[in-house]
Parts: structure tokens; sequence; C-alpha cells
């Protein structure tokens, strides 16, 4: 059961991420410029739900009709493209790193609707050599027979096989419940070809705050060990909530828990950026640097100014102080 | 949405009955105007169009409805959002007289079998209830025929919400079906369910059993010993769950089937029951600890005629207070003085010997919730007590509790005081009652401030007179100017009930005398003045009526020139009140020239507030007057 | 809770003394700037400003009468008027368990709301004692609490500072309570416009759908959108403290400028009146570009020159979420918030000031009521990022 309502929280994301979208936040001008089918991307997918899955797409109409509020429109636009921007910078062609070409892997951890493969896939081709999702076996299935449809409707835009992943196996879609034993993980890893001395990216979005602290610690230092185990090749970008040392973490625990019967075993534990990063820095290598910054420091210094004039025109925003407390408490940490 | 109304899913139409009838105009209207609306876009319109609904059931007649209403909602049920089906699933357990009554009653199981199937939690719920509520009204033969079938589809399906709403159907057949081979077929259903892969069923059969045992209890002469195979093998099963969350619904199973024997006065099970009991009380999963310390006194009641037996409870009791979860103990505590009263009636040394030791390490639990849950009922260990046993053994302990930190282990222990008061007076507690009062009348949260106020005049009358005039007499004026409108309320409240205690001389004395000689400074402030007011004019009607003419009334005058307008409509009000407590007769003079003249006065204010004020308080004291 | 007292009292000291021998006769005296009322127009200013009276409400209006100088609200003492003030206090009584009136019955209460608002003025006069509040919206549980601490209308005299509406889940409810009591007693209680209450923004932020799901149509919304327009724009608590719900304008020097607005419409996209319900002050110095995209930021030397010219103590308002429910900027403005645990999230304190005879002000902070549980079938709006 409660498989099935941190699955749900999906649907949260890609309405607002559709949202979003429909308001003219997204794709910001650097995604768009080179990936111009962004929006085609996210509207065929949107669109197909319904003939997949009655179910969920009523839940996500709803969840869409239901007004979004600017700052919700504002936080998925941060929260989108603070995670394409830290991937951008460790994409960077390597010029004097012959090794592979600078080919790389990205392995979407709790990966929902999020269609990033089709993003990179398109800008970086043959660098990327492996995208892979993974994320329960209902969202798997559900994710698969959206997108194979879509390729019978837009080959060109999707390329992929029956069962949603690609024909030439770059893209692959894998069903595995997080909560399970990592080993087994990278088992299954092996198997849809990941290439542990291959540089690789591990995203992390809003999907470390629904497991529990020990099991969080496991996945990340077995999955530390086994990509790291030749040369410093992993990377991890992880987006989530923090609780934050005021009162907005234990009301959100409670409106969750209440709400939805949703909780956040990490929320109040990894409640700064401090602590969040630690959880990471006391695993991995002491000679790698941590970054972590929280959304609002993002939104105010890390903006050009011309892009953050377009975001607020996009829409009437009132609730300044509203807006920094909420984006306070949620961090991307990378390295 | 295609509305198949031609072909009615459920074949209910009886042609050859049926008296034809030409449709009018009007009577398509309301359902092709509902149809309408319940294929609307916006999902509002849908649900006002559904809540309506049975006033369409009304205007069609119990025949239309049948044939044309049902099978239309069977379709919605089908294809609609969880907002319209809740609504739906409530509205058809209300409808057996809509659709013809009971005979026909059958023809709403279809709609609700589909909506029992849902996901949404809410709408299977009603849709169960709705089911449980029709099948009330149906006959044996329907419940074989209809109802049985239906819950045996729910609970075969493969999806888990079909069997959770089935586990909730039982209820309504269980005792209903008289042939023993057909119960058996029935408990075999239920066990298969409690026996279900997913945890979330097995849950729904657990949480439903002792509802089902209870039933059989009740009709205690239906059952037979396979059933009752049956029930042990279910409870069995369900206390060897490996999922906490379901195990634990077995305490409540297990009081279940105690009460079953004991009414059966069938005493041989009981050891047996006493072991499971134990198992439960001694689990290694915190939440099925908790679940018996919460259900503690339950348990052991059903063992009351057993003393041996009875006894064994009280060490598991013992590391329950001990449990490493703050919830299990906070759990048990409650439960302290209902078990102490148990167990004393056969081995009273145990409560001083063993109980009270473990009640002394709970009042000083870390956690504060734990010493909370204590404090709400220790109290009542003074009835179990003798005097000297009580100021010996739960003195001490009460003495420390009122000293706690945490504001509400203080204030409950000062809400319950009365049965210790019974044993040993509270006079004994003086000493230390005053400053937990005097804390938790400052606290930061004025709804503690509050609470301490509101037991006030219990305390008082336990109190001797003296005490509570040199102690808190002070404090029940401070509170007369708390920055917070309700303390001020319940302190004006306050004086009232105490004075009703203490009497009109003392209010006069000790109160009103004290109040008018409050600081003019103080009077500067209209908050002041208002609050004051509103204290003598509480008191008007408990004090006597020299005091009243006396005092009260020249400062009510005195008010009525008051420059600001809230004051001057209050005193109108005041003035209202004070000829309704006064003698008529004996102060008709008084009334006539001194009040009258004043409210005649104010009725013809600036202010719009106080003239209605004004106007309102004059009639009322010229009808007293009459 | 705080009583507060950092700024020299002298001016409230001698005002107070003109104030205890005069004060009763206050009330006798016209207030200084009152309308002389044409039956043209609902609004006089002494700029023939071209009114936009576009809708029916607005145009019933034109049959109210004249009124002698004694105040601005006293039409409601006659006995025809008596079955008025049952029905009032039969709606107070209906909404105060939160329950909504009936379209029918908002119709009616708007009309009643109308015919009290418009004698209104834009800078209305408001005398002490007085409790000040700021925003609410639609946090009706929490409204509630403000009367437990503050004392209950009319009792107590309030002035609440704008954005009864939007974010919240009781909106209606609490703009209904509240124009009720206005209309019931409209001297014991003032109520100012927000800058949510506009079609605008309450089409975004949530009044328009809580409109829709109550009624099932947006016949409401147009109502009290429709009576926002009349709502004052700005108060004047005994000379001494001015109360906005936004903040300063460029635009406006003196408090004679406001008076000559015409503030009967949609709050304009900018101007003064638009200022005047959005801007925030800030700790840079002058005038700034507001990040809201309306009103500006203004510097305390803007503020102190602002008192300074119109002979200020204060300039109280809210619009900004503050933590603690009240906050200082500028040493003389104070931002005052009455929502506790703003959208149900952001763990704030709400607060009210409360100001005596003597001008003296007292703060006092308050928590989220306990709300009672909201059993709905469908999900909220997204309130976090998952």
């Amino acid at each position: 059961m409660e498989q099935l309502v941190i699955q749900e929280t999906d649907y949260d994301a890609i309405s607002s991420k559709i949202a979003c979208i429909n308001k003219k936040y997204l794709p910001d001008p650097q995604i768009f410029s080179v990936y111009p089918n962004y929006e085609l991307l996210y509207n065929s997918y949107f669109n197909e739900l319904p003939k997949v899955t009655r179910r969920s797409y009523n839940k996500i109409k709803k969840l869409m009709s239901s007004n979004n509020y600017p700052i919700m429109n504002i936080g998925t636009y941060l929260r989108t493209v603070s995670i394409d921007h830290v991937l951008s910078l460790y994409l960077l062609p390597n010029s004097d790193n012959a090794e592979k070409n600078n080919h790389f892997q990205i392995i979407n951890l709790g990966c929902g609707t999020d269609l990033r493969y089709f993003q990179y896939n398109h800008i970086y081709e043959e660098r990327l050599e492996r995208y892979i999702d993974v994320d329960f076996p209902m969202a798997i299935e559900t994710k698969g027979r959206v997108l194979s449809n879509l390729n019978k409707k837009n080959p060109s835009l999707f390329d992929l096989n029956d069962n949603g992943g690609s024909t030439d196996g770059k893209y692959q879609l894998m069903s595995f419940n997080l909560n399970r034993n990592t080993d087994e993980l990278i088992k299954q890893l092996e198997l849809v070809g990941c290439d542990f001395s291959l540089k690789t990216i591990i995203i992390t979005e809003c999907c470390l705050c629904y497991i529990e602290d020990a099991k969080s610690i496991e996945l990340i230092s077995k999955l530390n060990s086994v990509f790291n185990a030749k040369t410093n090749n992993l990377h991890w970008v992880s987006y989530d909530p923090i609780g934050g040392t005021d009162k907005f973490g234990q009301i959100m625990t409670d409106n969750l828990l209440f709400q939805r019967n949703l909780k956040l075993p990490t929320l109040l534990t990894y409640n700064t950026k401090e602590k969040y990063s630690k959880r990471f820095s006391s695993i991995i290598n002491s000679d790698i640097s941590i970054k972590i910054e929280d959304m609002w420091e993002i939104f105010q210094t890390k903006i050009p100014l011309k892009e953050k004039t377009r975001v607020q025109k996009c829409e009437f925003l009132d609730e300044l102080e509203e807006l920094k407390i909420i984006l306070s408490h949620y961090v991307i940490l990378y390295f | 949405m295609s509305i198949a109304m031609s072909n009615p899913s459920t074949a209910t139409t009886n042609t050859a009955t049926a008296t034809p009838t030409l449709p009018k105009e009007d009577d398509l209207y309301p359902l092709a105007l509902l149809m309408d609306e319940l294929k609307h876009d916006d999902i509002a319109n849908r649900v006002e169009a559904m809540k309506k609904v049975d006033t369409i059931a009304i205007a069609l007649g119990p025949e239309r409805t049948r044939d044309e209403l049902i099978p239309f909602l069977t379709e919605v049920a089908q294809d609609d959002e969880d907002e319209v089906f809740a609504v739906l699933a409530e509205k058809l357990g209300s409808f057996v007289p809509y659709v013809g009554g009971p005979k026909y009653a059958t023809v709403l199981l279809p709609p609700l079998e589909i909506l029992s199937a849902t996901e949404e939690t809410i709408v299977r719920d009603k849709a169960v209830d709705s089911l449980n509520s029709i099948a009330q009204e149906l006959s044996e033969e329907q419940i074989f025929h209809d109802f049985v079938p239906l819950i045996e589809h729910l609970a075969t399906t493969e999806w888990f919400s079909s069997k959770v709403s089935a586990c909730g159907l039982f209820k309504s057949v269980i005792v209903r079906v008289k042939d023993d081979k057909f119960r058996k077929v029935l408990l075999q259903l239920f066990y298969n369910l409690v026996l279900d892969d997913t945890p979330m069923v097995r849950r729904a059969a657990a949480k439903n059993l002792p509802t089902l045992i209870d039933l059989l209890t009740q009709n205690i002469r239906l059952s037979t010993e396979d059933d009752w195979e049956f029930i042990s093998n279910m409870f069995q099963k369900i206390v060897t769950d490996n999922q906490d969350s379901v195990k634990f619904l077995a305490v409540d199973v297990l009081i279940s089937i105690l009460k079953f024997f004991n009414t059966k006065k069938d005493y041989t099970h009981l050891p047996d029951l006493l072991h499971s009991a134990i198992q439960l009380i001694t689990d290694e999963a915190w939440r099925v600890r908790y679940m018996a310390a919460d259900r503690f006194i339950q348990l052991a009641t059903e063992f009351v005629e057993q003393p041996q037996l009875l006894q064994q409870f009280s060490q598991p009791f013992l590391s329950l207070c001990e449990d490493n979860e703050s919830d299990v103990r906070k759990a048990i505590a409650k439960q302290v003085p209902g078990y102490s009263k148990l167990i004393s009636k056969s081995d009273k040394t145990i409560v001083l010997e063993k109980i009270f030791p473990a009640i002394q390490t709970l009042s000083m639990d870390e956690n504060e919730t734990v010493r909370t849950s204590l404090a709400s009922e220790i109290t009542n260990m003074a009835e179990l007590l003798s005097k000297q046993e009580c100021i010996d053994h739960l003195i001490p302990i009460l003495l420390n509790m009122l000293k706690d930190e945490c504001p509400d282990v203080t204030l409950n222990i000062i809400s319950n005081l009365e049965v210790v008061n019974n044993v040993v007076g509270i006079d004994i507690l003086s000493e230390n009652l005053l400053p937990a009062i005097t804390d938790l009348a400052i606290d930061v949260n004025w709804r503690v401030r509050m609470a301490i106020i509101k037991n006030i005049p219990l305390l008082a009358k336990q109190l001797s007179v003296q005490f509570f005039q040199e102690r808190l007499s002070n404090l029940c004026l401070s509170w007369l100017w708390d920055s917070v409108y309700s303390i001020r309320d319940a302190a004006v409240e306050n004086l009232t009930k105490l004075t009703e205690i203490f009497g009109s001389d003392w209010a006069r004395d000790e109160i009103i005398s004290r109040l008018l000689k409050s600081k003019s400074q103080l009077l500067e402030n209209f908050v002041y003045r208002i609050t004051l007011l509103h204290a003598l004019t509480g008191l008007v009607p408990v004090v006597d009526y020299e005091v009243v003419i006396d005092k009260i009334l020249p400062f009510v005058n005195h008010l009525s020139q008051d420059p600001v307008p809230n004051i001057r409509f209050n005193v109108a009000k005041s003035y209202a009140m004070i000829v309704e407590r006064l003698d008529k007769d004996k102060y008709k003079d008084l009334i006539d020239n001194t009040i009258i003249p004043k409210l005649q006065e104010l009725t013809e204010d600036q202010d719009p507030d106080v003239k209605f004020f004004a106007d309102k308080s004059l009639k009322k004291v010229k009808k007293l007057m009459e | 809770m705080d009583v507060d007292s950092d700024i020299p009292m002298h001016d409230a000291i001698e005002s107070q003394q003109q104030q205890s021998s005069s004060s009763y006769n206050k009330e006798s005296n016209p207030p200084e700037n009152n309308k002389h009322v044409s039956s043209s127009s609902p609004i006089t200013n002494s700029s023939p400003s071209s009114d936009i009276i576009s809708n029916s409400i607005k145009d019933t209006v034109n049959t109210s009468t004249t009124h002698d100088n004694t105040q601005s609200n006293n039409n409601n003492t006659t006995s025809s008027s008596s079955s008025n003030i049952n029905q009032l206090e039969e709606w107070i009584e209906h909404l105060s368990k939160c329950q909504i009136l009936s379209e029918d019955d908002v119709s009616r209460l708007c009309k009643m709301a109308v015919d009290v608002l418009q004698y209104e003025q834009n800078v209305q006069p408001v005398n002490v004692p007085v409790t000040i509040c700021g925003d609410v919206h639609g946090q009706f549980h929490d409204l509630m609490e403000l009367f437990q601490i503050g004392g209950p209308c009319p009792d107590t005299n309030y002035l609440f500072m704008g954005d009864y509406v939007d974010r919240g889940y009781y909106s209606v409810e609490t703009v209904s309570f509240l124009v009720c009591m206005k209309v019931r007693y409209p001297n014991r209680i003032t109520i100012l416009r927000g800058n949510h209450e506009s079609r605008q923004i309450t089409q975004v932020y949530g009044f328009y759908d809580e409109c829709l799901r109550k009624y099932g149509s947006a016949n409401v919304w147009k109502m009290f959108t429709d009576l926002f327009d009349y709502f004052p724009i700005t108060a004047l608590v005994d000379n001494k403290i001015f109360c906005l719900h936004g903040g300063l304008s460029p635009m406006i020097e003196t408090i004679d400028q406001v008076r000559e607005l015409n503030r009967v419409q949609e709050v304009p996209h900018e101007g003064p009146m638009c200022d005047l319900l959005w801007s925030d002050p800030d700790d840079r110095g002058g005038w700034g570009i507001s990040p809201r995209g309306a009103g500006f930021t203004f510097g305390q030397d803007i503020s102190e020159q602002f008192n300074h010219t119109n002979d200020l103590n204060l300039i109280a308002r809210a619009h900004q979420l503050v933590i603690e429910g009240y906050a200082w900027s500028h040493q003389s403005v104070v931002t005052i918030f009455s929502a506790p645990n703003y959208c149900y999230r952001c763990g704030n304190q709400a607060a009210i000031m409360e100001v005596d005879e003597n001008l003296n002000r007292q703060f006092l902070q308050y928590d989220p009521a306990v709300r009672p549980g909201e059993p709905t079938v469908s999900r909220k709006t997204p309130d976090y990022f998952l």
C-alpha cells in the first residue's frame, strides 16, 4: 500500500510539470535551444496516458484542474532547470580525457514519468551509452506501455521497441523496488548492460526522501563502491526536501501523513544542508567535493537576470515570503 | 459516456406484469435532466446532480426507478470520478423505499457491488455501509440468493479492494444464515480472506472478525464446534502473521472470543486463551504490545471469575510498565487504576508491593506523554486505599507530579483531585498545589491558563475558605487582566462561580471592594474598564440586593457617561440585568428614578449601537416592571 | 505577549488630554472630511472623476438617500431596518458555525453592504480603542481564534487591513462573516481592501474556484468582487495611525491625495491606488522596483517623510508574511499578519495590535486554532514538490 502512495507522488510531479509547460516557464531557453521538442514530448506523453490507464489520468487531470499556484510553477521550474544545469556541467566534454571519447551513462532512480532520456539522447547522441530508468513495477509497466504506443505514432520522436525501451538497448526501463536489497539492484543493472567502469551519473529526484534512513545509506554506499571501484567515475545529483530548523518540516510531515498517508522518514533527520550533505560525505571518497544549494539560493543568485525576468513575467506572483520559505526547504546536492 | 437505457444491465424488468404507461413529457424530464447533468464536464455539476438522485427517484416512481434509473446509475458507477461515486454510494443506501420496498431491494446490489470495488477508500466504505443497511431489509431468501453471492464475488476477485470490502459485509449475513453447513461455507470464505496474500486484505479481515464473533455471542446457541474450530484457526493465523499491522488486531479478536466463552459459561478454554493473551502482551512487535496494553483491562476482566488465572496477568502487567517503547508505557499507564481494582479483590498486597513501585517509576518517566497519561488516571488509585495507605503511598507521588515541568501533567492531576479529596482531603496537598497552580496560571499557552481557571471552582469547594482566600484570590483577580480575552472572560465566570460557593458577603468584601479600588491609572485603559464592567455585572445574579445597589449600581452609573461607546452599550445591557435581579416592588422607586432615566438618555445617544442596546434594554426593563 | 512602546508617546499624551475632555463630543462632531453625498454618484470626491459604474449592483445604489452630516453610517437605526438586524444576526449565527449562506442571501447581503460601504471614505476615520488585524486569507477557524484572543465584536472594535480571501479553504465563509459583521456593526468594525480583493487575483489564488465548488457557479464570486470595489482603501486611527494593506506610493505625499482618488474600480495594474495595496517597505532607501510586479518598495527615508508630512505616529500595514506575526520596519512602519501557519504550511505565528484610547499599543501573538479534519475524497492542490 505504501508503494502505491509513493507512486502517486509521481502524479503530482507530472501535473506540476505539465502546468509549468502550459504557463511557459518550461522549457527554459537554454534547454529549448538544444532540444526544441520539449513541449511536444511531454504533451504527447500526457495525452497518451489516459488511453493506457484511465485511473491515473483522472487523478492527474484532477490535480491539474485544481489551480496550480504560481509558487508551484516556479518551484517546478527551478527543480527542473537546476538538475539539467548540473548535469550539463558534468557532461561537458573533457578535452584531455580521450578515454572512451567522453561517453557516459545515466541511471535515474525513482524516475516516475520523467522523460529526460529523450532530451539527453537528442543532445548527446552517441556519447550517451546508456540511460536506465528505475522505478516500482507498476510505474515502469505503465510508462513502457505509454512509450511504446507513442513510438507507433511518432517513431522519429521516440524510436523505441515494444517494451518502451530503445531498439538499440540504450534506453532501459527497469522495474525495481528500491527497498529491496541493493545487491539485487546491482545485479539487475548488470543484466541490462550497465558498465560499472563508465562515467555514470545517478539521479535521485524526490526519491531518497521516501526511503528509510538505513536503506538509503546502504543504497548510496553500495552504489558508490561498485561504481567507484576503479576510478572516481560516479556523479550523483539528488533533489529532496529538507525539514529545516523551523516548524515547516514538522507541519509537512503531519500534512502529508494525514492527507495522503505519505511518510518521509528522513525529512527531519537530514533537515539541514549540512546534515543532508553529510549522509553522502561520510560514505564517499573524502577528496570529492560535494556541493549543495537550496532552491531559494538558486533562484536569487544562480538564475541570470534576463532569465529571472522572463520567469517572473509568466505569472503574477504575490507570495514572495511564502516562496522563500518553501524554496529554502528544497535542496539539490551534487558531486 | 454511453448511456444504455434500452439495455439495463440487470434483468429486473418484469414486462409481463407492468402496466404500460405512456411516458409523459414531464415524466421523462427529470431523468433526462439528470443524465445531462451527469455528463457535464464540470465535476461540481455532476456531484450536485448526484445529490438529487433521490428526488428523481421519487418523481419517477418505483417501477421506472428500477427499470431505468438504477441501470443508468450502474453505468455511472463504472465510469466517473470518486466524488460522484461517494455521493452515489451513500444515496443508494436509502433507496429501498424508492425501488418499491424490500421485495425489490436486490436491484440495488449490482451498482453497489461495483462501487465496493473501487480504489478510493471513502467510496468503498460508503458502499459497504449502504450494502449493510440494505441487507437489514432483505429476506433470508434474498440474503441467500443475492447478497451472499455478491460477497462471494467480491471475496474471490484478484483486486484487493473488492476483498477488503467483502470483509465488511459478512456481519450482515453471519447470523442470518440458520443452516450450519452454509455458515461453515461463509466462515471458510472469510478464512481465505484471513489468509490472503495482501496485508491490506488480512488487515480488513482481522478488523472485522471481532464483530462477527460478537454477533455469534449474541446468538449464543447458533454456532457449532466446527464454526469455532474455524475461528480458532483464524485467530492462530492472525496471531502469527508476519505483519505487525495485522498481528496487533489479534488482541480484539481474543477479547471477543473470551466474551463468547464466558457468555456460554464454558471455561474449559480459558487456560489456553490466557496463554494466548500473555503471548500477545509479551510479543516482540511493539504495536502488538501497545494494543494489548491499551486493551489490558478488557482482557483481564474476562478472567475475573478465575482468580488464579487473573493473577498471572500481574507480571506481564509490570513488564509493560517498563516497556522500551514509550507508546506502550503510555497506554498501560492509563490502565493502572483499572487493573489494580480488578486484582485487589483477590490480592491487595500486590497493589502496594508491586504496582505502586511501578507507578512511582512511571511518574518519573523521561517521556512526558507517559507521565501525562499516568496523571490522567492516577488519582483514581485513591479509591482502592485506606486513608493511611493513601498518605503513605499515593500522596508522595502526587506531590511529585505536581512539580512536573510539563503543564499537561499537573493539569491532569489538578483536574481529578475530587476522588483524593474523598479519601484524605486535599489540604494535605495544598502546599504543593499552590506552586503548581501558579505556574499553570502564567503558562505561555493560553489554553493551559484556561484549563486551570476552569478547575478553580471545583478546587475551591474542596479547600478551606481561609486557604483559598490567602493563596488563590489574588490569582483569581489577576486573571481579569490577562492579555487574552478568553481568559478574562473565563476569569469573570470563575468569580461568579466562586461567589456561589463562598457567598455574597465574601464577594462583597474580597472581590468587589478590591475591584472598585483599582488604580485610576489602570482604568484609563478601555480593556480594564470593560472587563471590570463585565465582572461586576456577572456578579449581579449571585450577590445580595444591597451589594447590587450599594456597590455595583453606582459604578455602572458612572460608566454610563464613558467616552467609549462600547462601554456605554454594555452599560445598557448591565442595567437590564440589574433590574432582572432586583425585587421589583421593593426597588420600584430606584428603578423608576435612576435606572430608567439613564436608559432613556442612552437611547438618545449618538452612537447607533448604544441606541440599539439601550432601546432593547429599556423595552425589557419596562416589561419586567409590569 | 508584547507590550510595545518604543515610539515616543508624547504625541499620544497631548492628544489624550484633548481627547478625554472632548472625546464624548467626538461623536457629535462630524469627522473632518465628511463627504456630502450627491445622488448621482455613490462616492463623491473633490474631483469629478469618471466613475466606472458598469454593473447592476452599482446601478441599484443610485437610489440611495442623501445623508446628514453627523456620521458616515447612521442609516440603520430606523425601525424598518430592525428586520434587517434580525436577518443579519441570523446570518452571523449561521456563518460562525462555518456554514455558507445561500446564494440569494449573499446577494441580499452584498446589496446591504454596498449601502454601508459606499459612504465610507478613501481614508476612513477610525476611533480608538481599536484592534488592528492583518491578512486572514480564508483561514476561517483562525479568524475565530483571533476573536478568542482579542475579544468578540462589537464589544471590541476591529480594523482589518484586507486579504480576506484566497489560499485558505474557507474564503467564502470568512469574507461573508466579516461583511456581515460590517453591515451589522458598521461603527465597530472597519474592513479595508487588500490586493487580493480583486477579480484578477482571486481567479489565480483560489477564491474563484472555491465559489465554483461551493455554489456551482461564479455568481457569488461576481457579487463579492463587485462589492470589493467599494471597500475603503485606507484608514486613519485617531489621526495618528495610518492603516492600509500594502504601502506607500511615489504619487502620494499627503493623505489628502488619497482622498482624491476614485477607488470604486478594479484594482489597477499601476498607479497610486495599486501602490497603496501592493507596496512593501524595504531596507534600501528611496523607491525601488517591487519584485511582486506591482507597487514599489520604499525605504526608511520615504516613510519618515510621509509620517512627518502627515503628522502621523505610525503606519500599520499587512501584505507580507512574517514569522512572528508582526514585524517592525523603519521604526515607524509595522507589518501585521493574522493568518497563522499560512496556507497550513508555513509554521508562522499570527498577531493583532491592540490600540487603547491613549494610543498605547500591545501586540498579541497566537498560533493556529486546532482545525477540524477535512475529509474529502479528492487530493488537494499539490502543496509540496513530491
